[in-house]
């Protein structure tokens, strides 16, 4: 088990030196570097002193040198201060993250609550009206835009029903109810089709007919059995979510104005406040490769199998 | 046979009208798309104007038709790129399996899969400026990967079969492999996650032009009137919905074609669930 985990920990090590190096190879070809940024907005510098500062923060020496010098440093913690606020930009991005795991962590769980018993009813009712009626619905939720099911929402809410209050953005629980709705419609609606098909996968299995002609009831069965299966398939899918809406919750956040690290990464970019992109590249990604590879961990640890494979 | 052609004929048909409409959509407009007549400004939906006017009074209809191509076609042109790059790395990789550039393709997928959702193509399009081109370059940038890896995968399983030492020993130079016997393997799940994605890559770049990172005003990239339209919600909502819809009836056209394109390729899986006894 340990070894496992060793080895799981070893593996994300090239990956994520990959990304910090695909990270500052990125923003070194954004054709501004920080000596550019420092005096943005001084209207004339000369070369001069653009040289000097170059050569202050060590920007003229070769470029294997500089990624090295800014591995070590953002090894210490310590990803570099803001442009524009000039506060350091991991305090900024920790500071904005709980409203984005709040969001997505929200919205995948009402998704699940949504979907499981969704798409086993689907998998059991297999081509009768009530299945291709839920396909239809999930097939139109995984097609709409994200940015229109929001503002549908809003139109209808505040405008039609004039319940305003539900988009008072002073934080707190209210704020979150409409975008969480807005991701949670999209998720549900993957899922419903996954586990529609998980399930469908598992009936066909021989070890349930095995089971079927025993005489163990359906029910048991299906709790027992194909729910087994399917949850630990939907684990990995559970963390790829999570790391999509960790991602892509930036148009939902810009719509509904929460600060979470998805409107921070798009202010970053238009505002080119370089750092701050850099800091919430690197650590999102850290993030979603902790996920990923705990939930690998995970899946091998509940899959009877792999354990065996394990302690061989 | 002739059943099977004309499901293929079914699947694609959504997607043929598509490609139509974004074809030759410019031709139909009623009004010059970007003409500017501030006398006729958020005009409801009527007669004269099917879907309305936005605030400086151009035809939302017109703007629909024009800005078709813009959204549909790229996204589909990109989802080809993506899926052509990606396929022709993962067969060369998988194909030998273990050189240099097997282990560089390896790495790079594995970070640029590493990345989150849309940040990495957040990042590049943020970084190489605003604009359509700029943004579809950062989509293809993160979308090849996921190909690349499942053609590797593929090919790697085929790679040991009999049929292809068959090939071998008869003389076959390495290209004619690759071509001729591994291609069209590797084509198949290649093409299902293509028919798959398109709707995706449809909604991600409309998303990157609605942040503001796509397209440019005055273009009628569809995403863009939506965003650029928005503080209208409350006293002209058409000029919302209209886009909203009109990309909505898009996705759902790549999605149908997607899945049937799906099962159709796929047909064992299909089978198996209608030959189920549990019920």
């Amino acid at each position: 088990m340990k070894k496992c985990l060793l080895q799981q920990c070893l593996s994300m090590l090239p990956v994520l030196l990959g990304v910090t190096l695909l990270t500052f190879m990125l923003l070194h070809f954004s054709g501004e570097d920080a000596a550019d940024m420092l005096y943005r907005q001084h209207s004339a510098v000369s070369d001069a002193v653009l040289t000097q500062t170059r050569a202050r923060l060590g920007l003229d020496r070769p470029l294997p040198v500089q990624y090295f010098s800014w591995l070590g440093v953002l090894l210490t913690g310590d990803a570099g201060t803001s442009y524009i606020s000039g506060q350091p930009v991991s305090a900024i991005f920790f500071d904005r993250l709980p409203n984005t795991l709040l969001l997505a962590s929200a919205s995948l769980a009402s998704a699940l609550c949504l979907a499981l018993p969704a798409g086993i009813y689907c998998a059991l009712h297999h081509n009768r009206k009530a299945d291709y009626l839920l396909q239809v619905l999930s097939f139109a939720g995984s097609s709409v835009p994200c940015f229109l099911l929001a503002l549908l929402l809003i139109y209808f809410f505040s405008v039609r029903f004039q319940t305003a209050s539900i988009l008072n953005h002073s934080g707190g629980f209210p704020a979150f109810i409409l975008p969480v709705i807005t991701l949670t419609i999209p998720v549900a609606a993957k899922y419903t089709r996954y586990i529609r098909g998980e399930v469908l996968r598992a009936m066909q299995q021989p070890y349930i007919y095995g089971a079927l002609l025993r005489g163990i009831s359906k029910t048991v069965i299906l709790r027992h059995y194909i729910l087994h299966t399917v949850s630990l398939n939907m684990i990995t899918v559970i963390a790829m979510s999570f790391g999509s809406l960790l991602g892509g919750t930036a148009i939902i956040e810009n719509i509904f104005m929460i600060n979470g690290i998805g409107s921070l990464t798009v202010q970053a970019i238009l505002m080119k406040d370089y750092p701050l992109l850099q800091a919430c590249i690197i650590w999102s990604t850290l993030i979603f490769t902790i996920i990923n590879t705990a939930a690998e961990l995970l899946c091998s640890l509940l899959d009877p199998r792999n354990s065996f494979s394990v302690q061989e | 046979m002739a059943s099977k052609k004309s499901s293929y004929l079914f699947a694609a048909l959504p997607l043929l009208i598509l490609l139509l409409i974004s074809l030759t959509g410019s031709f139909f407009t009623l009004h010059d798309p970007y003409q500017q007549q501030l006398q006729n400004a958020l005009l409801p939906p009527g007669c004269e104007y099917p879907c309305g006017t936005d605030r400086y009074g151009r035809c939302i209809f017109s703007r629909l038709l024009a800005g078709a191509p813009v959204s549909i076609l790229t996204a589909l042109l990109l989802t080809a790129a993506a899926a052509l790059s990606g396929t022709a790395a993962g067969l060369y990789a998988g194909y030998y399996q273990g050189s240099f550039f097997d282990k560089i393709l390896q790495q790079l997928t594995n970070v640029i899969l590493a990345f989150p959702g849309l940040l990495l193509a957040l990042a590049i399009a943020g970084i190489a400026g605003s604009g359509m081109l700029n943004a579809a370059a950062a989509l293809l940038c993160s979308a090849w990967a996921p190909y690349a890896r499942l053609v590797r995968r593929q090919t790697i399983s085929v790679r040991q079969a009999p049929y292809l030492e068959a090939a071998k020993l008869s003389g076959c130079s390495d290209t004619e492999i690759l071509l001729c016997y591994l291609l069209p393997i590797a084509v198949k799940p290649a093409l299902i996650m293509a028919a798959a994605n398109m709707g995706t890559m449809l909604l991600t770049l409309s998303g990157l032009s609605f942040l503001g990172l796509g397209a440019q005003p005055p273009s009628a990239e569809w995403g863009l009137m939506i965003s650029s339209n928005r503080s209208l919600l409350q006293t002209a909502p058409w000029t919302v919905f209209a886009p909203g819809m009109a990309l909505f009836i898009a996705v759902c056209c790549c999605n149908f074609s997607g899945n049937a394109i799906h099962d159709l390729l796929e047909p064992e899986q299909n089978n198996l669930m209608k030959e189920s006894k549990y019920v």
